[in-house]
């Protein structure tokens, strides 16, 4: 097969790391070549409607419902858990993850150019300056090999790209410091009416738990999402928000669509479209439908000499065909987040015993309840404010931290709310007026609460590469070994009695109810408590950054210990995400690792 | 005077609207009734047939809707026969699905799922459609005013 064309840096994946370094090093004038393995080429509006169409014909409506997997790359599904049967996890035929347990990584994300930035929520969170030296505060995890300070021009860096809507008044707390007279690109989006109503409920209870007292408030959630420009940003230049791609008047505030994941109709929600359209606007190409298969390696430096990527299609008669080729840079960077660059780098034979181990996720406890008043679900962003109070402390020597997140749509993901609750109407006979009047009655009450458990690396929580288990193309699935320690399970119990105490003192009735859950994966009986937690959808740590080759397969620049011109970015590169949303903090190591490879080249051209 | 028979159009219609508690503008406003009738004309004209017979048969006045109207409708809904393609009906107009809950449900059309009721039951919109506005999310709820 033919080589190809030198670029000055090959990026894996067209997701929110890989767009935001090619932006970076296009602005200065490099030559980059994005690899996407999924389908797109389009910054049409009308090609987005596409998606957007699926969400209004899916009958499921999880984060992949309006992207599904073009033929060559997979992804993993919701659809694919089918519950517990017999103590064993049951997959759906034609599952990507072949799960080995003990536990069900239950985590999806997007292969499609714009990656799961095109289903997420949206929440941005700076993590605190205590995540990043959990070993040595608590002798818990890991230790980043670099601290809040280093990464905070970087975060300010991604909260422009992205575009965040906070109040920084609101947002210093539990140590997250600011640059003096830093405002976010944004004013905070509004606070929902039932955030507003909990905080009245709550305003003096107290969280206890092992002998301590917390009290506690609720807090808005920056969110990348276009609210109102603060003219004070920037040194009083102001922001423009970023509307839709390909039609930039749309999308200019959120329009409260309420269905951010899996969709933004009007792409008000961040989207690394509006990077890749950027990076394509200085020169970068991108190549969909094109997936790197294998780092090529110089056996004597180690240096990468190219990556072999399999550009595919579909032929008339229905048939997947492909066609293999190489394409060779000056740097190299894998930008397709925690999972698949873990499985490229296995597939290409790398050495380092920690790639894909430390698998993170945040298991999400979800409990719910019935307000005192009607507190109108199914309005707004999925989550517009937070509980950070439990986000830090001491006990995180013992149990794992978790942050509260205040849901705005209802019972929707325990329970499948508002469809369910017409069915027990109809189970009733009710119809007509009397069954819109049940409805309400229980609906415009309802509240959930979920709370994130941070987990600490594990090593044998794992991705690892099986020749059993292969695609269509004949490339890896990932093999996923999983499973939480005790110390985040008591960090569920303890999230959990948050729960009951916060809804005691609120008056709202708990509903929760763990034992329809004994046969759907996360649910679990710890020190003789039924729990249950689903995934976040955050993958982190499987490339992990530390001091040597030893404990870690990039350093804090995040280049390969063993490959000098390879470098990784995103959530595999994190020791830690704490009780953050890691895409935050993933999009500032991007700014970072671009940076970094740009003063690597021009090191190299002086 | 007797009134000249109703189109089994117009009592579809008419039947929905007190089936689902939705008004008659609401359910006309969809633009979906003719739809929702084709298709049970698809799947099950039988039973359709039925219903609507026996919902005809009942005379109720849909602008005069009684107390004892809606006894006689449920009567009618208690019939083992009549009582799954009523349920069908009313998931119908709520969700936009034929067969909701069932393993061979599907969304009809993207109007139909736009067009749904639950949400609006439960006092919003449909996730991802019929957007409220920026901020909106931050003002008391309306609740269910019976027309």
């Amino acid at each position: 097969m033919a080589k190809e064309d030198n670029f000055d840096v090959v990026i894996v994946g067209a997701g929110i790391t890989g767009a935001i370094a090619a932006k970076e090093l296009t602005d200065q004038g490099f030559s980059v070549l994005i690899l996407e393995a999924g389908a797109g080429k389009s910054f049409k509006f009308e090609d987005y409607q596409t998606y957007l169409d699926n969400f209004y014909k899916a009958t499921v409506r999880t984060p992949n419902a309006p992207f599904p997997a073009t033929a060559g790359a997979p992804q993993p599904l919701i659809t694919d858990q089918l519950g517990i049967k017999d103590g064993i996890p049951q997959f759906a035929e034609g599952s990507y993850f072949h799960q080995v347990g003990p536990s069900t990584y239950q985590s999806t994300y997007t292969r499609q150019m714009g990656g799961t930035t095109l289903h997420w929520l949206g929440t941005c969170l700076r993590m605190l300056p205590s995540d990043f030296s959990e070993k040595t505060l608590y002798n818990s995890g890991r230790d980043w090999p670099i601290n809040y300070y280093d990464l905070m021009p970087y975060y300010r860096a991604a909260e422009l790209e992205i575009g965040v809507s906070a109040d920084v008044d609101e947002q210093a707390f539990l140590g997250i410091e600011f640059e003096p007279g830093y405002v976010y690109p944004m004013k905070k989006i509004p606070q929902s009416y039932s955030d507003l109503k909990l905080q009245e409920w709550t305003k003096d209870a107290q969280f206890k738990y092992d002998g301590t007292s917390y009290d506690y408030s609720v807090v808005s959630i920056p969110q990348g999402r276009n609210s109102t420009p603060n003219p004070a940003y920037n040194k009083g230049k102001g922001y423009v928000p970023v509307g839709a791609v390909g039609n930039p008047d749309v999308g200019q505030r959120c329009e409260g669509n309420a269905s951010c994941v899996p969709i933004c109709p009007v792409q008000a929600k961040y989207n690394a479209l509006k990077t890749l359209q950027k990076a394509v606007a200085n020169g970068a190409e991108i190549r969909s439908q094109s997936v790197a298969s294998k780092v090529l390696f110089d056996e004597k430096t180690g240096d990468v000499t190219g990556i072999m990527y399999k550009e595919y299609r579909t032929s008339e008669s229905g048939e997947l065909i492909y066609e293999e080729k190489v394409v060779s840079a000056k740097r190299y960077l894998l930008a397709a987040h925690a999972v698949e660059n873990a499985k490229l780098l296995l597939a290409s034979g790398c050495q380092n015993k920690n790639i894909g181990q430390n698998l993170m996720d945040h298991p999400v406890g979800l409990s719910w309840g019935l307000a005192p008043e009607a507190i109108g679900p199914y309005r707004g962003p999925g989550a517009t404010s937070g509980i950070p109070a439990l986000r830090d402390g001491p006990f995180r020597r013992n149990r794992s931290a978790f942050r509260v997140e205040i849901g705005n749509w209802g019972w929707s993901w325990p329970k499948f709310t508002p469809n369910s609750t017409v069915q027990d109407a109809l189970k009733e006979k009710k119809f007509g007026v009397e069954l819109r009047k049940a409805v309400i009655e229980k609906e415009e009450r309802l509240m959930r609460i979920g709370m994130l458990i941070e987990m600490q690396a594990l090593s044998n929580n794992a991705v690892t590469i099986d020749d059993r288990y292969r695609d269509h193309l004949g490339n890896y699935r990932p093999v996923i070994t999983f499973m939480l320690s005790d110390h985040e399970k008591r960090g569920l119990k303890a999230a959990r009695s948050f729960c009951v105490q916060m809804f005691d003192a609120a008056g709202i009735e708990d509903k929760t109810d763990y034992t329809e859950k004994r046969n759907v994966q996360g649910f679990l009986v710890f020190e003789d408590e039924e729990l249950w937690w689903q995934g976040a959808g955050h993958y982190a740590g499987t490339h992990l950054m530390g001091t040597s080759s030893e404990n870690s397969v990039v350093d804090a620049s995040q280049r390969s210990h063993e490959h000098k011109n390879l470098f990784l970015t995103g959530c595999g590169s994190m020791p830690s995400m704490g009780t953050s949303n890691p895409t935050l903090t993933a999009a500032a190591l991007a700014v970072w690792a671009a940076e970094n490879i740009a003063k690597d080249l021009n090191n190299t051209k002086s | 005077m007797n009134k000249s028979p109703k189109t089994k159009g117009s009592l579809f219609e008419e039947l929905s609207a007190i089936l689902t508690g939705f008004s008659l503008a609401d359910i006309q406003g969809t633009g979906l009734s003719a739809t929702y009738f084709e298709v049970f004309e698809d799947k099950d004209p039988d039973a359709i047939n039925n219903l609507l017979g026996a919902f005809e048969k009942l005379g109720i006045d849909y602008g005069n809707v009684s107390d004892d109207d809606l006894i006689l409708i449920s009567g009618v809904l208690e019939d083992k026969y009549l009582s799954p393609i009523s349920q069908q009906l009313i998931l119908m107009w709520y969700t936009g699905q034929w067969n909701f809950g069932e393993t061979d449900t599907y969304v009809i059309s993207k109007e139909a799922y736009i067009e749904s009721f639950s949400f609006r039951a439960a006092g919003s919109h449909p996730a991802g459609a019929k957007q409220p506005g920026f901020g909106t999310w931050q003002f008391p709820p309306q609740t269910f005013i019976e027309e």
